[in-house]
């Protein structure tokens, strides 16, 4: 690991230099799923006459992070996912570019249709996932379970230190703390992807759309690729999709990790490598 | 946020970047401390194994496993599924040995015959596995099988994070 300095906390009882790092509950060296933005909002999309334009976008947040950032959602409607070849008649698409995240309104767009209210919820990690990335890997397999008696805890503006809720603390150390091994962007829509993690054991993951750009279609006419653009107006650049759990399987080793069963004809993903084991409680 | 905590810069760098480590933006976390033992693993056999007669449209759904979590919110669970042992039946829905499942342990349809999965579920005082299956009906030559589900036939470890966030689904 390239950097030498920090902060490194270890379980009770076990040396920090002996720890697992998938058991250490904190190391400022690494990324972890920070949170730096969280909340709820209410849109409404208003009626459409049904003559064939597209409903213009709606710009939920403006996270001004500068990339493409891991983000959850969820929604009071369907939305889509690459998973989801055949989604609802009535659905939204959630894209997240370097500054915004954006709701697109998908109805039939070919008859009238009335307003429609949508919550979302989002919740934005402070991962980029625009590009690989790959820590080095520290393990040291054995002891490391257990709880951490010592530590720090900061409590959230408003709130005490002795306070029992734990979600007025922005970093408590008697809990672990995830962190992330890897990013790895696959680019071409395959039936299996391979990550290349070398991180010791099989490793819990997470997966997210790769960058791309929406709402364009690629085919051949004999020899000439065409691109064809159909989306609303400006949505033809390169933005992200949210985490989204699909129908796959996986294998893996502390080698490498496969995803299988990935049936989109849309996307390929970004997969996220945890430090944190599949095969142990820790 | 909090107003007090601690910055570090990597290496080298001077300046802010989203690089830092900031202890004052939250974390997906989990607690170790907890006794109702928020992250594990665990053996399970699938539970019932539902049959049905050739030709009947049939569903099922059952709790196979609960946990209190002691939240109290609905919290966000990162579950992984492992398939240890199932049977090796052509007419049936099949599972790999020896295949991770995030969050959902799927067995492909083993179409006409029906389809069989696992889902973690939570709300404000469980996590639970639900174990749901559909036997799909049929009157074509050739596509009106009957059904013999998996259930108890497929044994498979079961991880689980129970985090200190709530789950955002709306």
């Amino acid at each position: 690991m390239a950097e030498e300095f920090g902060v490194s906390i270890s379980r009770s009882g076990v040396p920090v230099d002996k720890s697992p790092d998938y058991s250490k509950v904190l190391d400022s060296r690494w990324r972890t799923l920070q949170i730096p933005y969280e909340s709820s909002k209410t849109f409404t999309f208003p009626a459409s006459a049904g003559d064939g334009s597209w409903d213009p976008p709606i710009a939920v947040f403006n996270h001004n992070l500068g990339f493409f950032p891991l983000t959850e959602v969820g929604t009071s409607i369907p939305h889509s996912s690459p998973a989801n070849i055949f989604p609802a008649a009535t659905y939204v698409d959630i894209l997240i570019d370097k500054s915004n995240i954006y709701m697109v309104m998908n109805r039939d767009r070919f008859s009238p249709q009335p307003a429609q209210t949508v919550v979302i919820k989002y919740r934005v990690y402070n991962i980029d996932i625009g590009k690989d990335y790959q820590e080095e890997a520290e393990v040291k397999l054995g002891s490391g379970t257990g709880k951490s008696d010592h530590g720090v805890k900061f409590a959230t503006e408003g709130n005490r230190i002795d306070d029992g809720n734990p979600r007025h603390f922005s970093t408590d150390t008697t809990k672990k703390q995830l962190a992330v091994h890897q990013v790895k962007i696959f680019e071409e829509d395959s039936f299996q992807y391979k990550v290349e993690h070398n991180v010791g054991y099989p490793p819990s993951y997470m997966t997210a759309e790769s960058p791309r750009r929406h709402y364009l279609n690629v085919y051949f006419m004999g020899d000439v690729k065409v691109e064809e653009y159909y989306g609303p107006v400006g949505y033809d650049r390169e933005m992200v999709g949210p985490i989204y759990d699909f129908s796959n399987f996986s294998t893996a080793d502390g080698t490498y990790l496969t995803l299988k069963g990935i049936q989109s004809t849309q996307t390929a993903p970004v997969v996220i490598v945890l430090k944190d084991p599949l095969g142990i409680s820790v | 946020m909090s107003n007090s905590g601690i910055l570090l810069n990597r290496n080298g760098i001077n300046g802010s970047t989203s690089d830092d480590y900031d202890s004052r933006i939250p974390v997906l976390s989990i607690d170790m401390e907890d006794p109702l033992k928020h992250a594990d693993v665990i053996e399970l056999r699938g539970g019932t194994v539902w049959t049905e007669a050739a030709g009947v449209y049939n569903s099922w759904s059952e709790v196979i496993w609960e946990k209190r979590h002691g939240l109290k919110f609905k919290p966000k669970v990162l579950s992984y599924y492992y398939v240890i042992d199932a049977p090796a039946r052509s007419a049936t829905p099949i599972l790999s040995i020896g295949q991770y499942y995030p969050n959902v342990l799927q067995a492909p349809s083993g179409i006409p015959y029906g389809s069989e999965y696992w889902t973690t579920e939570a709300d404000e005082e469980f996590i639970r596995i639900r174990h749901t299956g559909s036997q799909f009906s049929s009157t074509s030559p050739g596509f009106n099988g009957a059904y013999l589900g998996l259930g108890n036939d497929v044994k498979f470890r079961f991880k689980y994070l129970i985090t200190q966030s709530p789950d955002i689904a709306v």
